[in-house]
């Protein structure tokens, strides 16, 4: 009994000793060696919680006492002080810390950030990320920066994706800078002047500017500079040498000064892109022998007092490029197995300028004038020898057909947007007038020479020469007017818009095609292949549109009705048509702003497709004897309805991510296309519409992203679905295709910027057609990928870079083995000079020579394959070159 | 001689602290104005939310809600020496729609209060319906998460810390290691320095300090008068949830309660 008790008595008091403990230390200064009193020493568990706390005594000595086994993290502050943090083990015994020297802030390096950020918020519908709670590394550009934003993700060849949908706006403190290309903002502004970055969905140039929604939405990302980037001067040059010959050479200065930007580009290079082919984070494959020239400028300012914003630009490029290509192609139709194969090659040769201006006005408080100016001109040459048989059922030859073709073009294109907005009352009610007119032109000259053997039963039964000139002259006018009231109501909750449109447009098409008379003159004219088309519309509408606007919800409803009169002619077919259609397309959408967190979007669609000309038109010029378009002037519209959903929120604390992306979208009477193959192999091809059924389309996206072990990786999982059915005519038959593509995305990173940094995603998905009129092809085909960005932080600022990347399509039943695709790249850099500035590097692409160049694609029941001249394995070595002057640097 | 003594004591005494004074200066008592801006349209929109559609009361908050302004700010003072410290409201004049919501006890309980932090010991005195209430009992407990930020108040760095208390109140501090002590406005306190801003967005107040003098202070340590019974929070709480919570839904009661301990 006693020695029950005193055992017990025993591991209550081992219990009692071994459970709390002390931790003691000394805090001393760095620079001076002395004991500093009243340091803040605070105990935080592993997640953060506060434990115990103290103060440094006069000799800098500091005890917590009773600290309970366990990991923990100290953390010592002192005024004007670096902030120490320092992780420690209780386990069953007091912790003496060795002594800690704190430095004074004059002695670091880094300031001490001592302001309230918010890395994301959202504003409305705009997403907000603060820049600074994002790390990069010197030098870094946009493209880097908007890499690490959660949400955000930033594809190989510069596409940038936010929340699930593409942008193709990227802004600069609201303006559009280089607006041609935006990848040219996103290489080569840099990411140490960014304050903050804002996504949103913007509506079209038209729908802003007159207050009537067309549906037209685009994913716009937003750059607000810091103050102090607002002046300077920066830029980079940069050059890259490889081995065929390959080079790519770019510059790219800017000057900022507050309001007025200026910038200029240049880039040469002769690997198929428009500057930036050193990237191994790119498809650098190159096909053919391209070579690109371009040169761009940009200036925009504050004008007039600054009642005027100013934005230019112009670009000038050429681009040249000889490829050679293989393809064959096959088709799987009901009554017979379908095969073509050929060869072709093909030189060309492109001029482009291209200008934009664009100024906003403010002419005094109730006034204001937009003036939108853009004007294109260039001309190329294209020159081009195919050859190609077609098979019925294997063994039996249809056709052999045989072209060279060699063609001059010129176009230009110039067009002119007025917009005049003057606030009538104090009310919000406004008057907008609003102009916009294009021209453009289009003139080429071709020199066609083909011949096209037709087989019946494996023997030759006539042969077609084609040799003529064909001069074409294609020209377009439209001129649009639109006039619209609005009135605001509910203390400006509700705002109604009333308007008035009316658009004229005018389009001519005049082809001349000249059989040669004899080896240098062409003067026969060859109806079949010429034309004069005329097409002549004429639109009036009325437009309605409501918008309603509280702290949580926006909405909006906009509806157009308008009555087209469309005249359409061809002079030398004799064909003279006229018909009138009414048009109705109505917008409506509707945002929740569900918390400062977290936002609800919901859109519906309605409208009509008409038919073009060539749809309605019954008999049409032929480009070559194997083809033929016919229309069909009993085609009716077709009628379209879209539904969308989106949410998105995200979890500050957790810095996590969740979209929800959905759309579903019918169409009624959908106008179809039927070609039908003839015996010879010759295809015709017409427009119907199928009235009792309903094309449709679902689409659901869902993803998610958020930091895992402990902030160390962000983890990013996404699906998306798509179920489809469709009608469509297999050589005049009516066809229903189901399908329904499943596919599962992960990515995972790692972007610390020490030791090793990785961007890492694979997708899984299945892919089920089936149809009806062959169900035998109907078949679950597989894919599979995986692409990874490794980079690994060397000592003496050395740097690899390696990229992989790997894709797998399964089989089906129209073509049954599975196809791989694997490349690796590698890139070993160093950055020289004491700023880290320049950066040499050493890069090579498909370092296994395991590119497969053969592409091929799959549908349900047709397979085709190509092969073309394709550069894949290469090596090259660059220098670049970061200049920056007062940009982004505060003035102390 | 003694005289020159004493002086040449006092100059050494004096450089002796000079020395030392190249670091941070550390007061440990002293007097806090703090504003306390309470957002009342949102406040009473909580309050509706918390009602059921056929409470009377519904009707009523709505009606006022018109009228009600968007803010409201009250000016708090905290005392404070190493081992007390004193926490008042300070009376200014009101529109009436405000001064009627704080005697209804929706707005601010004007709670006068006194901590003790050798014996750990908390009271509390204000009224609640016309009849006085006297709370005794132990420091608030809050349970505290330090982070990485910064704010800046009154001139002094402050860090943020989320606190958790009263079972599931969440609250936002910032705390100043130049001031060492534990306490803050209201009954908040236990983080490693003095809290100069704290924010309760479940109350849809802040409070944050606007003056910070090291004058020597005045600790109030008796509060509410001789015959006040003094009860725990639990106590409290049982209390008025006999005599209250018929009236109002237990979401309501929890707000009014989370306002009074706070």
């Amino acid at each position: 009994m006693k020695g029950i008790f005193f055992l017990m008595l025993l591991f209550f008091s081992f219990q009692y000793v071994s459970a709390q403990e002390s931790i003691k230390g000394k805090i001393i200064d760095k620079g001076e060696s002395k004991p500093i009193e009243n340091v803040s020493v605070v105990l935080l568990t592993a997640d953060s919680i506060l434990s115990k706390f103290t103060r440094t005594s006069e000799t800098g000595a500091f005890e917590l006492k009773d600290v309970k086994n366990g990991s923990y993290i100290l953390i010592l502050t002192y005024p004007k002080y670096e902030v120490l943090s320092k992780v420690i083990e209780v386990r069953d015994e007091p912790v003496q810390v060795n002594e800690i020297a704190l430095s004074s802030q004059s002695l670091l390096i880094e300031e001490v950030v001592i302001s309230q950020k918010i890395p994301i918020r959202i504003k409305g519908d705009t997403i907000e990320y603060d820049a600074g709670s994002f790390e990069t590394e010197k030098n870094a550009k946009l493209e880097d920066l908007f890499r690490r934003l959660p949400g955000m993700t930033v594809s190989s060849d510069g596409t940038v994706t936010a929340n699930g949908k593409t942008v193709s706006k990227v802004l600069i403190d609201g303006e559009e800078f280089f607006g041609y290309d935006p990848k040219i903002a996103i290489r080569n502004v840099r990411a140490d002047a960014v304050d903050k970055v804002q996504v949103y969905e913007r509506k079209s140039e038209r729908a802003e500017l007159t207050g009537i929604d067309d549906g037209e939405r685009i994913q716009t990302v937003n750059v607000v500079l810091k103050e102090e980037a607002k002046k300077g001067i920066f830029g980079n040059v940069e050059g890259n040498f490889g081995t065929q010959e390959l080079f790519d050479a770019g510059l790219f200065v800017a000057k900022f000064n507050q309001a007025e930007r200026f910038g200029i580009t240049g880039n040469w290079n002769n690997m198929g892109n428009t500057g930036g082919g050193g990237r191994i984070r790119s498809n650098n494959q190159i096909t053919g022998n391209p070579e690109y020239k371009s040169i761009g400028g940009n200036y925009e300012n504050r004008l007039f007092q600054k009642r005027m914003r100013f934005t230019s630009n112009y670009n000038y490029n050429h681009n040249t490029n000889e490829t050679e290509r293989e393809s064959y192609n096959k088709e799987l139709l009901p009554d017979r197995i379908q095969e073509s194969r050929g060869t072709s090659s093909n030189q060309t040769s492109n001029r482009n300028h291209s200008f934009r201006a664009q100024s906003n006005f403010r002419i005094d408080s109730v006034r204001n004038l937009n003036i939108n100016l853009n004007a294109n001109f260039g001309n190329g040459t294209n020159s081009n020898r195919s050859e190609r048989t077609t098979w019925k059922d294997t063994d039996f030859k249809l056709n052999d057909f045989e072209e060279t073709n060699q063609s001059f073009s010129n176009r230009s294109n110039a067009g002119l947007r007025l917009d005049y907005r003057k606030r009538l009352n104090a009310n919000g009610r406004n008057i907008n007038v609003h102009f916009n007119t294009n021209f453009s032109n289009n003139d080429s000259e071709t020199r066609v020479n083909s011949t096209t053997d037709f087989y019946s039963g494996a023997v030759l039964d006539s042969t077609r020469v084609i040799n003529q000139l064909r001069m074409s002259d294609n020209s377009n006018g439209n001129i649009e007017a639109q006039v619209n009231l609005s009135e605001q109501f509910f203390n400006r909750k509700l705002n109604v818009t009333l308007g008035y449109s009316i658009e004229n447009s005018n389009r001519k098409d005049r082809t001349d095609a000249f059989n040669a008379s004899s080896s240098t003159e062409f003067n026969e004219l060859d109806s079949a292949y010429s034309k004069n088309e005329s097409n002549n519309v004429l639109q009036n509408g009325a437009n309605l549109s409501l918008n309603f606007n509280t702290e949580k919800w926006n909405i909006n409803v906009s509806n157009n009705l308008s009555n087209r009169i469309q005249n359409l002619g061809d002079t030398y077919r004799e064909i003279d048509l006229e018909r009138s259609f009414w048009q109705n397309s109505l917008n409506s959408n509707a945002n929740y702003k569900i918390s400062n967190s977290k936002s609800m979007q919901f859109s519906y669609q309605n409208r009509t497709t008409v038919p073009s000309f060539e749809q309605l038109q019954p008999f049409q010029p032929r480009t070559n004897e194997l083809f033929q378009q016919l229309g069909n002037p009993n085609l009716k519209r077709a009628i379209n309805n879209t539904y969308n959903l989106n949410y998105n929120s995200f979890k500050l604390l957790k810095s996590s991510n969740f979209n929800v992306n959905t759309s579903f979208n019918t169409t009624h009477n959908p106008i179809v296309n039927m070609t039908i193959i003839e015996d010879n192999g010759k295809r015709v091809s017409t427009f119907y519409n199928i009235s009792d059924k309903v094309n449709w389309n679902l689409n659901g996206y869902a993803g998610y992203s958020q930091p895992v072990l402990s902030n160390f990786m962000v983890f990013s999982p996404s699906i998306s679905s798509n179920l489809s059915k469709s009608f469509n005519f297999l050589n005049g038959e009516l066809n229903e295709t189901n399908s329904n593509t499943n596919r599962l995305n992960l990515g995972l990173e790692k972007q610390t910027l020490k030791t090793v940094d990785v961007e890492w995603r694979a997708f899984i998905g299945a892919t089920t057609q089936r149809t009806s009129l062959q169900p035998h092809l109907n078949s679950t085909n597989l894919t599979t990928g995986t692409n990874a960005t490794v980079n690994y932080y060397l000592p003496y600022k050395f740097n690899v870079m390696q990229v992989i990347h790997y894709n797998l399509t399964g089989k089906t039943k129209v073509y049954p083995t599975a196809i791989h695709q694997f490349y690796m790249n590698l890139e070993l850099n160093k950055k020289l000079l004491k700023s880290q500035d320049l950066i040499l590097s050493v890069k090579a692409f498909d370092i296994f020579n395991t590119f497969n160049n053969i592409n091929r694609s799959l549908g349900g029941t047709d397979y085709s394959e190509t092969q073309v001249e394709i550069l894949t394995q290469y090596f090259m070595v660059g220098l670049k070159w970061d200049f920056n002057k007062n940009l982004g640097k505060k003035n102390d | 001689m003694i005289f020159k003594n004493i002086l040449l004591v006092f100059v050494i005494g004096l450089i002796a602290q000079t020395t030392k004074a190249q670091y941070a200066y550390f007061p440990t008592e002293g007097q806090i104005t703090f504003d306390k801006t309470v957002h009342v349209k949102n406040l009473l929109k909580r309050h509706i939310a918390s009602l059921k559609d056929d409470n009377f009361s519904k009707s009523y908050f709505t009606q006022i809600l018109d009228k009600a302004p968007e803010t409201v700010v009250l000016k708090k003072k905290l005392s404070f020496t190493p081992d007390e410290a004193s926490f008042e409201h300070v009376k200014e004049d009101y529109l009436p729609l405000i001064s009627q919501l704080m005697q209804q006890g929706i707005l601010d309980y004007q709670v006068n209060s006194y901590e003790n932090f050798k014996t750990k010991q908390y009271k509390a005195a204000f009224d609640v319906g016309g009849s006085p209430i006297l709370i005794q009992d132990s420091l608030l407990k809050v349970k505290w998460k330090i982070t990485n930020e910064y704010r800046n108040i009154a001139g002094y760095d402050c860090r943020r810390a989320n606190g958790l208390t009263l079972d599931s109140v969440y609250v936002v501090a910032f705390y100043t290691d130049q001031i060492p002590s534990t306490s803050g406005p209201g009954s908040l306190n236990g983080l490693p320095g003095m809290i100069l801003g704290l924010v309760v967005p479940e109350q849809h107040y802040n409070i944050y300090a606007t003056k910070v003098d090291f004058t020597a202070p005045v600790i109030k340590s008796e509060l509410g008068k001789k015959k006040d019974k003094p009860l725990t929070r639990k106590e409290l709480y049982t209390q008025l949830k006999s005599t209250l919570g018929d009236w109002l839904s237990t979401a309501q009661f929890n707000l009014i309660m989370a306002a009074m301990y706070l």
